[in-house]
């Protein structure tokens, strides 16, 4: 068995072997992708046969595929480059959209996190004349909720507004289409699929207005400068190929998420009513501390994380469930359990062990306790 | 940049380079380009009795294109009339060698410089004629 | 150098492009692998394991990178590389201060980055000066006291240039800077790891440094941001609140730990490397000069990292010599503006004439550069330069005595 039980992927996944193979081989081969000699020539088509399979991965033109360091750096990118003063935002998105646009008009979800999209629609009516960006993920982070993105284009098209998706964590897990969810910008995120951390893309559909905001050597179609990470943008586009196989991993979480409540019937998945990734589970067991919970899984080889991995550390009240309307001391108990391309059964059972463990020692400790007084 | 192979063997094995005597009555020398724009283009006939194109030289400063551009042109006008070789256009050039579109401008400058050749070529006829004229 | 048949194979080209992209050195390349693989979490991630080793491998780094330019290791950042790094300290100074000062200085000879930023900034109502260079490409101090008003908010000037290799006076710009209270930016891509750099003896507020310019990998740079007397900035990439705040993202581990252990060789390897170099320099430059006459070196040759060469072959064609010398990877001037065909920015403000910024190359000779390429290079410089000089027809003309500027040239 291995030394941990790592379903924490929505943190960071592993990297693939595929992945680091194909960095591997660029790492020692070296180039600037805009030199004009060998070494550069072959750095560049390292880079463009990458560009082609994360194209692939979400079905976009490889021209619309612009790499940058990361899913937080595309979604900045996107909400600066769509140049529109008037955004629109879900209340669940990623702090990398929510502090990159602060003064962006907040849209609620329901209870199970779905974006309200009434709301939506009476917001981009309230100011016609001044056509909005309107950004939605298409997974979240902590619950793995899908938002209707095709809905949010229809409501967004017909007000004339732009549409950025953050797709960080939903690539490589459901089948991402960006024509076919109608799109104009679409981040995406190496690490987040099996690739590797400091690179990432944005993709812009063809057409769509994009006036960027970092200058330079002109790399990117002049759309984000800055000599390519050619390691990074290779094994991105392995572990695109790889990814794009997909993820089927619903039935393990759910039978994951079945044995959670069994053990703790009171404890409360999060977002359950809604279509979830298949791979995330945002679960809360009644009355224990979710620090407690990481601490007591961590000693018991499990790593989980109380909520986005970001620069946490500070411990805060998850953003996400209280705009899903969950009672503050609740939110206080979730955990979020992510699974990934190399999660194993026995990964599962060491968790449910844990789990069981920890449950069975809180409440005898409670019942001792209730009985002392 | 990939350049085709027509284009990189008359860059690696330039035909014709040279110089003909540029007072001689029979040659003609076109100079074009200039050195601050990165491409200087001399380019000399020797014209027969018989009105034919007997021989071609040049010498390119440029880049590969612009070299080849040249060669290939001196081995297109030997054997020619001038009037035929004055209807070498810039696009032949350039088809033939697969020049890539930022390069077209070298295709332009060996069409000119072959017509400075035949300017400069019949400009000394011009002046040869009265003289013969006269005698 | 027991590495170098690591580096090149024989059937490559001889690589001297060492100021467009450096080889990654083994010994970075070994110590990033385990964090590709088993060492993979997140440095974000404070609940487990994986994260906290992460995190600390990320932090040592750090230091190591504070450590080169004699930093405080709270005082660096990581970023994407200089590209980022330069943008972010312009735009980032620029936007927090612009309620009290507006203007900027900079030099003509900058990379495209800066300039590209300060362009963007006079578009949004900021006032930008372009400070010329003298002929040797260096900075003159006077001209700079001259520039400097009462609304300068920062002056960034590059420490080494990348096309000509020339060094800054830092010190002086530094001192010059902390006298009237502006704030002092280095691009220094091109300098850390070359030379000694220190930013509390130069009085440098903000620095960029680059990975894959110091045998590091790509998509990694950092940007030392003063703490005291302290620098604020806007962020640019805004989100989980990452580096402090300064810049969002999820920290690459393997490329934070690589960039680190790239300081650190540098650190340790910086005297002896220096000195080889120089001698590698020295060396291609007298057998050039053996054997061609009409060679110019752009820039001051002195005050220069020896890595460094850029020379103009006159009566050759740049490019043609490129598409000639097979054998060697080179470049014409700067690698993001490779494949156009303007003649350099960097050598036009050196006051180089055009038709001789047309015959340049730039030789970049780094860490693995041996002595025998060095010799080979030379030969295959000679043959091609010998060779198209006898098809130019200005090279005949020079020799025919007839001044080349005495000519009307038809221009096209």
């Amino acid at each position: 068995m291995a030394a941990f039980a790592y379903l924490d992927h929505n943190a960071t996944s592993p990297l693939r072997p595929v992945a680091f193979e194909s960095m591997v081989e660029v790492l020692r081969a070296g180039g600037n992708p805009s030199s004009v000699h060998t070494a550069g020539r072959k750095a560049r088509a390292a880079v463009e046969t990458a560009r082609r399979q994360v194209a692939a991965l979400v079905g976009a033109l490889p021209a619309e595929v612009v790499f940058t360091s990361g899913g937080t750096e595309a979604n900045n990118l996107a909400l600066s480059g769509a140049g529109r003063r008037r955004v629109l935002v879900s209340a669940v998105e990623h702090d990398s959209v929510l502090r990159a646009a602060p003064a962006a008009e907040i849209i609620g979800v329901d209870g199970n996190g779905v974006v309200d999209l009434a709301a939506l629609e009476r917001a981009l009516a309230s100011s016609a004349d001044e056509p909005a960006l309107v950004s939605v993920m298409l997974a979240n982070n902590e619950t793995g909720v899908l938002q209707p993105i095709a809905d949010v284009v229809r409501l967004a098209r017909d007000a004339g507004a732009l549409v950025h998706c953050d797709t960080v964590q939903a690539a490589g897990k459901v089948p991402v289409e960006v024509h076919g969810l109608g799109v104009d910008y679409l981040s995406l995120s190496a690490h987040k699929l099996g690739g590797p951390t400091g690179v990432g893309a944005l993709i812009v559909r063809t057409g769509a207005p994009f006036a960027t905001d970092r200058r330079g050597g002109g790399q990117e179609s002049n759309r984000r400068a800055g000599t390519e990470n050619v390691a990074g943008i290779a094994g991105f586009g392995a572990a695109a190929q790889e990814a794009a196989k997909g993820l089927d991993l619903a039935d393990w979480r759910d039978r994951l998420e079945f044995s959670l409540v069994q053990i703790a019937p009171r404890a409360r998945v999060f977002g359950a009513g809604a279509i979830r990734l298949g791979n995330t589970s945002c679960v809360a067991m009644p009355g224990v501390p979710a620090e407690t919970q990481v601490m007591a899984f961590d000693l018991a080889g499990v790593c989980i994380s109380a909520g986005a991995a970001c620069s946490s550390g500070k411990v805060q009240r998850s953003a996400v469930l209280a705009a899903m309307g969950v009672p503050a001391d609740e939110a206080a108990t979730a955990i979020r359990i992510s699974l990934g391309w190399n999660t194993e059964p026995a990964d599962i059972e060491r968790l449910i062990t844990a789990w069981r463990d920890l449950y069975i020692r809180v409440t005898q400790s409670d019942i001792s306790r209730a009985e002392a007084a | 940049m990939a350049y085709s192979e027509k284009l990189i063997d008359h860059y690696e094995n330039p035909r014709n380079i040279g110089s003909l005597d540029k007072n001689a009555e029979d040659v003609g020398t076109g100079l074009v380009g200039a050195p601050a724009c990165g491409d200087v283009m001399k380019l000399q006939i020797k014209v027969g009795p018989d009105g034919l194109i007997e021989d071609a030289k040049f010498k390119t400063f440029g880049c590969g294109s612009a070299i080849a551009s040249s060669s290939l042109v001196t081995e297109w006008v030997k054997g020619k009339t001038i009037d035929e070789a004055e209807t070498i256009k810039n696009t032949d050039i350039a088809r033939h060698l697969a020049l890539p579109p930022v390069k077209i401008h070298c295709s332009v400058l060996a069409e000119d410089a072959i017509k400075a050749a035949i300017a400069d070529y019949r400009a000394k006829a011009q002046k040869e004629e009265p003289k013969e004229a006269a005698e | 150098m027991t590495a170098i048949t690591q580096i090149r194979r024989n059937d490559q080209p001889i690589y001297l492009d060492y100021q467009a992209t450096t080889p990654m050195d083994p010994r970075v390349l070994e110590v990033m692998m385990p964090y590709f693989t088993h060492k993979f979490g997140n440095p974000g991630s404070r609940s487990h394991a994986y994260g906290w080793e992460a995190e600390e491998a990320v932090e040592k780094a750090r230091g190591q990178i504070a450590k080169l330019i004699g930093a405080d290791e709270k005082e660096v950042i990581y970023t994407s590389g200089a590209t980022e790094s330069n943008n972010l300290a312009i735009r980032g100074v620029a936007e927090f201060y612009k309620d009290r000062k507006n203007h900027i200085i900079t030099t003509v000879t900058e990379h495209k980055c800066v300039l590209d930023t300060c362009r963007h900034l006079e578009q949004q109502g900021f006032e930008v000066t372009y400070l010329p260079v003298q002929q040797n490409g260096l900075l003159d101090l006077d001209v700079l006291r001259a520039a400097i008003t009462d609304k300068t908010v920062l002056v960034s000037v590059m420490a080494v240039n990348n096309e000509i290799g020339v060094i800054q006076p830092l010190a002086e710009i530094g001192k010059i800077c902390r006298e009237r209270k502006v704030f002092f930016h280095t691009d220094a891509a091109q300098a850390a790891g070359k030379i000694p750099l220190d930013v509390e003896a130069m009085n440098i507020d903000l620095m960029s440094i680059s990975g894959h310019k110091i045998y590091g990998p790509k998509g990694i740079g950092a940007l030392y941001v003063r703490r005291k007397p302290r620098v604020r900035l806007v962020a640019m990439i805004y989100g989980g609140g990452q580096e402090r705040g300064f810049r969002s993202g999820t920290l690459p581990t393997p490329l934070c730990v690589g960039l680190g252990e790239a300081c650190e060789i540098a650190m340790k390897e910086m005297g002896t490397e220096a000195k080889h170099l120089a001698k590698l320099q020295e060396r291609m430059l007298k057998g050039l000069r053996a054997k061609l006459t009409d060679i110019v070196v752009n820039g001051d040759l002195e005050q220069r990292i020896p890595g460094n060469l850029n020379i103009s072959f006159a009566y050759v064609e740049g490019e043609s010599l490129m598409m000639g010398i097979k054998n060697l990877s080179v470049s014409s001037g700067s690698a993001c503006t490779s494949a156009s065909l303007e003649p350099s920015y960097v050598l036009r403000a050196l006051g180089v004439e055009e038709e001789m910024a047309h015959t340049s190359l730039r030789i970049g000779l780094g860490r693995f550069t041996t002595e025998h390429e060095v010799d080979t290079a030379v030969d295959e410089l000679v043959r091609h330069v010998t060779k198209l000089r006898a098809m130019s027809p200005l090279w005949e003309m020079a020799q025919e005595g007839i001044d080349l500027k005495s000519i009307e040239w038809a221009a096209h």
